[in-house]
This record gives C-alpha cells, sequence and structure tokens, in this order.
C-alpha cells in the first residue's frame, strides 16, 4: 500500500517474496532488487553525488537486507527497512569521503540522468544543484531529499528515518535555507 | 512553527531537477545476486527431520511416595523463588548496615525509600466535567489520578514523585491537551506532543 | 502416565508459569494479542541486554491512551529502544535510565550523537539526564544544535544544578518568546548563568558558608549556586556575540 507518492512502507507483496526468500528460494530476491533498485537508485545518487557511490551503496544495502532478513520485523514493510539500511549506508559512505573534494565532472551529471537530450546550461545548472545539495549536513540533506525530491510526508519521513517530526521539518527547513544561499550565490543573486 | 517552503518556486526548481530518474547499470540485479553468499541463509530452513531422540516420550516407573516427595520439592523451589521477588524486611545486600546498640539489641534500618515530592496539577476550565492527568507516572492510565474541581472551576491534584522526568497529558471530558501550564513539552511518535515535567530534589 | 510423570508436569507448568509472570507486565493486557506479543518481544530483547524496560512499557501504554494502531505502537516501542541502545553506546554502560530516556529524546530530536559525547564530557561523573532534556528543548525552539550543546556543555562544566539548569532554560524560553533570536537567548543567559556560578563561588573554592565545594558528581539543589536566578540585569549588559560555527 502506498501511503503518499512517494516510496512505498506497506507492500503485501513484499512480504510474500521474503517469505520465499525465508524459505529457501534465493532467487525470489531478484524481484526485491529490482524493485527497490529503481526506487532507490535516485535517492541514494542525490545523498551520494556520484553513481559509482551509489551503486555501490545500493548493492551494499541490498546484501546486508539479504543476510539479516530474518530480523526483518514485519516483511510487509520491507521497504522502509531496506532504506533505513541504505540511508545508514550512505551516512558511512559520506563519513569514509570525508574532506575528499567533491568534483562533478559534467560527463558525470549526464551519466547521473536518465534523459539523453538536455541543453549546455541545464546540464550546468544541475551540476550547481548537485554541489549545493554536496554542501548540506548529511542529515538536512536526506531529509530535503526525502521531503522535496521523494514526497513524503512528515509522519512517513518520522516513521522511515526514527527521527521526530519536529526535528525533520526543522532539517529541511535549514536545507531549503542553505540551497538558497548557495543557489543564489552561484548564480550572483 | 517551521515553515515547510511547501510551495516555494525556488525550492520546486531544484526539486524538480533531482526529481529526473536516475538508472543504474542493467547488470545491477546480476551483481546483487552474485554477492549473496548462497551458504549463508538468511534463517535456517525449519527442519523436518525425525524428533530427536531427547524429546520422545518415554515411560519410566516410580513408586507413588516418591512421585509425592520430588512433587513437593518442586513446589517448595517455585514458592521460594516467588518469595525471593516480594519485598520484605530482610536486609537485601544494598541496605544499610544493622545497628548495633548495646546490650546487643539491633536497629535494622528500613530499606531506604526514594524521596517523593508533592507536585501539584491544576487546570482552569468551569466547564469541563472530568478531568485526569495521564502520563508516564501512572500508565498513562486515567483513573489514577483524577482531579477535583472547585467552586470557582479550578481543577486540581497533587501527585507524589520521585525526581526525574515524566512525560503526561491532561484528559478533559475524554480528551487528550497538553497542560497549558506545562513548561517544556516533547514531540511523541503518537502525534500531539506531550507535557513534561522534572521533579528535582529540593 | 504415572502419578511421578504428573507431578513433573505440573511442577514445570507451575515453574513456566512464574518466569512468564515474572516477564510480561499485565498492564500489556491493555494491548491486543498480536500488538502485546510483538512489545514483548522487543521488551525481552532490551532486558537481554540490559537496557531499561519500563520506559518502553510506558511507550507502548502512552500508544493505548492514545488510541495508536498497531503499528505505530510497535513501531514506537521499537525505535524507543534502539534509541535507548544507541544513547547508551554514546553515554556509556554506566549511564543512569533518566541519562538514557534523556539520550533517547535528544537522539530524536535530531542531535548528533557525537553532540551527546561533548554532553558527556564536560563533566565527568556528573549525571546529565537533565541537561540533554534541556538540550532536546532549546534545539525544539530552533536554538542551534551546537549553540544548545556548547551553552549546556559549559554550565555543566561548570557544575551548574539541574535547577540552574531549568532556570536557564525557562529564561531562555521566555526571551525567544520575547522575539529574542534563539542563538542569542540561549548565548546571553548561559553567559549570565556561568557569571552567577562564578560569583558564588569565593577565591578559595570554600562554599558560601566555608564549607568544601561540592564534590563533581552532585546536581543537589543545596550546592552552590543553587537557585540564584540571574540577576535581572544581568540581560542587556556586555554580552559575547553568538557562537558562530559550523553545524556539525
Amino acid at each position: 500500500m502506498l501511503n503518499s507518492r512517494g516510496l512505498p512502507l506497506q507492500n503485501d507483496s513484499d512480504a510474500a517474496a521474503v517469505a520465499r526468500v525465508l524459505a529457501g528460494d534465493t532467487a525470489a530476491y531478484t524481484a526485491l532488487v529490482t524493485k527497490y533498485k529503481t526506487q532507490y537508485a535516485r535517492f541514494a545518487a542525490r545523498m551520494l553525488g556520484n553513481r559509482e557511490d551509489a551503486e555501490e551503496a545500493l548493492q551494499d544495502a541490498f546484501v546486508r537486507a539479504f543476510r539479516s532478513l530474518a530480523k526483518c520485523d514485519d516483511p510487509a514493510r520491507f521497504g522502509s527497512w531496506l532504506f533505513r539500511i541504505l540511508a545508514n549506508r550512505c551516512r558511512t559512505s559520506g563519513a569514509r569521503r570525508g574532506r575528499r573534494e567533491k568534483t562533478f565532472v559534467r560527463d558525470e551529471i549526464a551519466l547521473l540522468d536518465a534523459s539523453e537530450d538536455h541543453p549546455e546550461e541545464r546540464a550546468a545548472w544541475r551540476e550547481e544543484i548537485q554541489l549545493a545539495l554536496a554542501q548540506l549536513d548529511d542529515d538536512q540533506r536526506e531529509a530535503f531529499l526525502l521531503k522535496h525530491v521523494e514526497e513524503m510526508g512528515y509522519e512517513e519521513m518520522s516513521e522511515l528515518t526514527g527521527v521526530g517530526v519536529s526535528a525533520l521539518k526543522m532539517r529541511v527547513k535549514r536545507a531549503c535555507e542553505r540551497l538558497r544561499v548557495l543557489l543564489q550565490e552561484a548564480n550572483g543573486v | 512553527m517551521v515553515s515547510e517552503h511547501e510551495h516555494d518556486p525556488f525550492i520546486e526548481e531544484i526539486a524538480g531537477e533531482l526529481r529526473r530518474p536516475v538508472r543504474f547499470d542493467s547488470t545491477f540485479e546480476s551483481r546483487v545476486m552474485a554477492s549473496l553468499d548462497p551458504s549463508v541463509v538468511p534463517l535456517p530452513v525449519e527442519r523436518k527431520a525425525s524428533t530427536p531422540w531427547i524429546l520422545r516420550p518415554r515411560p519410566f516407573y516410580v513408586s507413588p511416595l516418591a512421585g509425592l516427595a520430588v512433587a513437593a520439592g518442586l513446589v517448595a523451589i517455585i514458592t521460594m523463588s516467588v518469595m525471593r521477588t516480594v519485598p520484605d524486611t530482610q536486609l537485601a545486600a544494598n541496605d544499610p548496615a544493622p545497628i548495633v546498640l548495646p546490650g546487643n539489641s539491633t536497629i535494622i534500618p528500613v530499606a531506604a525509600v526514594p524521596t517523593v515530592y508533592a507536585e501539584p496539577f491544576t487546570f482552569i476550565d468551569s466547564t469541563a466535567r472530568s478531568v485526569a492527568v495521564v502520563g508516564s507516572f501512572n500508565g498513562w492510565d486515567s483513573t489514577k489520578n483524577v482531579l477535583t474541581r472547585s467552586a470557582d472551576g479550578v481543577w486540581s491534584t497533587t501527585i507524589m514523585l520521585a525526581p526525574g522526568r515524566y512525560e503526561y497529558q491532561l484528559m478533559v471530558d475524554g480528551k487528550l491537551i497538553a497542560d497549558p501550564t506545562a513548561q517544556q513539552t516533547a514531540e511523541s511518535e503518537f502525534g500531539a506532543a506531550n507535557s513534561v515535567l522534572i521533579v528535582t530534589p529540593r | 502416565m504415572r502419578y511421578f510423570a504428573r507431578a513433573l508436569v505440573f511442577g514445570i507448568a507451575l515453574l513456566g508459569a512464574t518466569a512468564s509472570a515474572q516477564s510480561a507486565d499485565p498492564r500489556l493486557g491493555k494491548l491486543d494479542a498480536k500488538t502485546r506479543l510483538a512489545v514483548e518481544a522487543i521488551i525481552d530483547s532490551a532486558r537481554a541486554t540490559n537496557l531499561p524496560t519500563a520506559p518502553l512499557i510506558d511507550k507502548a501504554l502512552e500508544g493505548v491512551a492514545k488510541k495508536a494502531t498497531s503499528q505505530r505502537i510497535i513501531t514506537a516501542v521499537r525505535d524507543f529502544a534502539v534509541q535507548l541502545g544507541e544513547a547508551r553506546r554514546v553515554l556509556g554502560a554506566t549511564s543512569t535510565e533518566g541519562e538514557l530516556i534523556g539520550g533517547a529524546q535528544a537522539i530524536r530530536a535530531g542531535i548528533p550523537v557525537q553532540q551527546l559525547e561533548r554532553l558527556r564530557r564536560a563533566r565527568p561523573g556528573v549525571q546529565i539526564a537533565v541537561a540533554l532534556t534541556v538540550v532536546s528543548d532549546l534545539v525544539a525552539r530552533e536554538v542551534p544544535i551546537d549553540t544548545a550543546v556548547s551553552v549546556i556543555a559549559e554550565l555543566v562544566r561548570v557544575a551548574a544544578t539541574d535547577d540552574q539548569l531549568l532556570g536557564v532554560r525557562a529564561d531562555i524560553e521566555t526571551d525567544i518568546l520575547g522575539g529574542r533570536p534563539p542563538a542569542l537567548a540561549t548565548a546571553t543567559r548561559g553567559d549570565a548563568m556561568e557569571r552567577t556560578i562564578a560569583a558564588a563561588v569565593p577565591p578559595n573554592g570554600a562554599g558560601p558558608q566555608g564549607t568544601l565545594p561540592s564534590p563533581s558528581g552532585t546536581n543537589r539543589s543545596g550546592d552552590a549556586g543553587a537557585g540564584l536566578k540571574p540577576p535581572a540585569q544581568a540581560v542587556g549588559t556586555v554580552v559575547k556575540p553568538p557562537v558562530q560555527r559550523k553545524r556539525p
């Protein structure tokens, strides 16, 4: 069942797939991978800023989820459980990268986006957006992406992240303020 | 309290760009599946083997008297273990040591009890029919701490509380509301924020 | 079946009933069977790792009182257990239940664990349950996390009592409601309280009545400086500018 236009939080077919995997049908896991790869690729890519790290983080999250599948309390909510693993993995990935300069080559930005057809100005603008996003704190970036990109409601975000609604609203607000400053500066506003 | 930038065109433009789909390599799934160690099964498959020997029933024979003796012993063990969980006047390991007086009589101090403080709760509403406090100090039970109404519509009660932090709400005519006099609030996973009371030693 | 076998079965049944009675809180009977099973499993796990279980039971009962759905109750109790565990990891295994609850609250409020570590390190041996609660409250009022933690950690370091911390919180709230920027209100009131505490301790380090200073580790209201509100003229006197530090 979808509770928002964003990430699903409860799904009976997920429960069925998880049950089959736990019964020994490892191949049934492919369906979950295919489904959530599509849904979470964007989030991972926006969080980490480059496709290579995003693929690595999502692959790692799937593997961890598989190994701990028996600990998933509610298989119908596999998606949100997997998301928590992914979000933690993205944070770890971010910390490991540390102060490594986050430079984005235009080709990288092009690879991130599926569309083949984008004018130069659009590509430059997207690069600036990704650079600005990278300058946010992990908490703020995550909250901003969940709210404005994945279009979740705050209650769902709270259930997904375990953080209170007020704190999430604060993070989104600060993220928006910071992005505005960074992107308006970049455009000489 | 916090503006949400819900309809901010600038933010919407940024978000619109970020919403563009991202596609990974088509070999992603196969790489994930290849990473799964086939020898690591998430959960052991339920064994359908024959019943282990230790679970198979076996008959054995004992005289009735021996059976009674064993049963009595079991009951004694159970009774003693239950009694140990019930507070009694015997000293526990951390209680103060007995004080021996001249003449070898002994005063056994009562086990230390935490100091409690009288915390007042008041609510002003002359039209309310019932008011209670529910919170972490009474299991959120609306029957435990009911306020009484004075002639001028002031509801009040006093609860004895040990030092600590408590979250609570007022139940007014069956509806939960925050305490208007509470200094602090705490967000709740169940919707509206709880009022917070911190009792400090004095 | 022989008499002995019957007695053995009866005895084992009694033992089992006693054991389960000791581990299950009867108040959880207010939950429906499925929810109760899930919640008790979480509580059992918490107990097995020596986390306090009373707060988890309270959380479930809160959900019942607020007529929350089964899933919401289970999620809330589980999240709380995770946050308690995280709080213990950060604050230390010897933390009190109050500190763990305060730490869990802070984590839920979005305060990074590194900031909780700062509070713990501010004055080793001192209980920081109230400090954690005050920081969470300030952050909820839009005081930047770094400012809130810096100010409160400093007050903990100079042995502010719990009453003093609560008093500072109340004054900051008043200032914010009066229109002062949260960061400025916090820095101002924090500085004022520090000066109050410093002024209450004579140069030789002895207490007001010539007694020895309070040992570290006590937050009793009887400590030096306890109960003293910052002098009215403290607000508006020369204050340091708010700390401008990058948020973690």
